[in-house]
């Protein structure tokens, strides 16, 4: 079980929470910090994904468009 | 068909994207693919129809996007209980895509709604502005900044980022006033 550490990290040191306002008045918003932190771990799932090699077939649909010219011209 | 070269870039640059975006979309690599292959045949033959000048990543994110959801509108048609068989293919997931490791992340974002799940990859992820967004899914800037709202907060609690259900100012004064009431 993982404590929620982050919100009582900031009780603990400025008693209060800072708040994100993304929202409405009615919608819900998180802490500044837990924002920031999803953000980048969504940036970096987002990146990890990102580097994932391209399939070959997929490359090869643009290839194929381009006719002979370029349809030999793996790399 | 010759096609442009900066046209041709265009699209190349953008596959990664678009992968990137089918696999958060759907949380199954092989059905990401599918998407992305779909996505690259229909926008090749229908470049007349894409505007120059105008962002080609993103109109073939709408194409991907607009798959996606007749391919889901079609299992429900064949699935009787078709949430309980979209969860159960998102279930899946995390083994699939191992190699990738993040499952964490993706078990998560499966858990999400498809609109909030599609509305925060955009902006939080793949870093596309609001309006772009707004576009892509085919609705309004205010209901996509509520998605992408309600999308955090869901995930930060999914990730343990907080406290589940209530977050907020007060609920986490009482929690602790609570505590230490108990200590």
């Amino acid at each position: 079980m993982t404590m929620p550490k982050v919100a009582q990290r900031k009780l603990d040191d400025t008693g209060e929470v800072p708040v994100v306002k993304t929202g409405g008045p009615h919608e819900p918003a998180l802490p500044a910090d837990v924002a920031a932190c999803l953000g980048e771990r969504l940036r970096a799932y987002y990146a990890h994904l990102m580097n994932d090699p391209v399939p070959e077939h997929l490359i090869r649909i643009l290839e194929a468009m381009d006719g002979a010219r370029s349809a030999n011209n793996d790399r | 068909m010759t096609v442009d070269p900066s046209v041709r870039q265009a699209v190349l640059e953008a596959i990664p994207h678009l992968r990137a975006f089918a696999i958060s979309l759907s949380g199954n690599i092989t059905y990401a693919d599918d998407l992305v292959q779909g996505a690259l045949l229909r926008g090749l033959e229908n470049l007349d129809k894409f505007q120059p000048g105008t962002n080609m990543q993103a109109w073939l994110f709408t194409i991907l996007r607009n798959q996606f959801y007749t391919d889901m509108r079609r299992r429900r048609k064949e699935v009787e209980d078709a949430d309980g068989a979209m969860a159960e293919r998102l279930a899946v997931m995390p083994e699939q895509s191992a190699r990738l490791d993040f499952s964490d992340m993706l078990a998560a974002l499966a858990k999400l709604s498809v609109e909030q799940r599609e509305a925060l990859v955009l902006v939080a992820a793949e870093g596309v502005s609001y309006e772009e967004a707004a576009q892509i899914c085919g609705t309004s800037l205010g209901t996509i900044k509520s998605r992408i709202n309600r999308a955090r907060t869901r995930l930060a609690e999914l990730l343990d980022l907080v406290p589940g259900e209530d977050i907020g100012p007060d609920r986490l004064v009482r929690a602790t006033l609570l505590m230490h009431a108990s200590v």
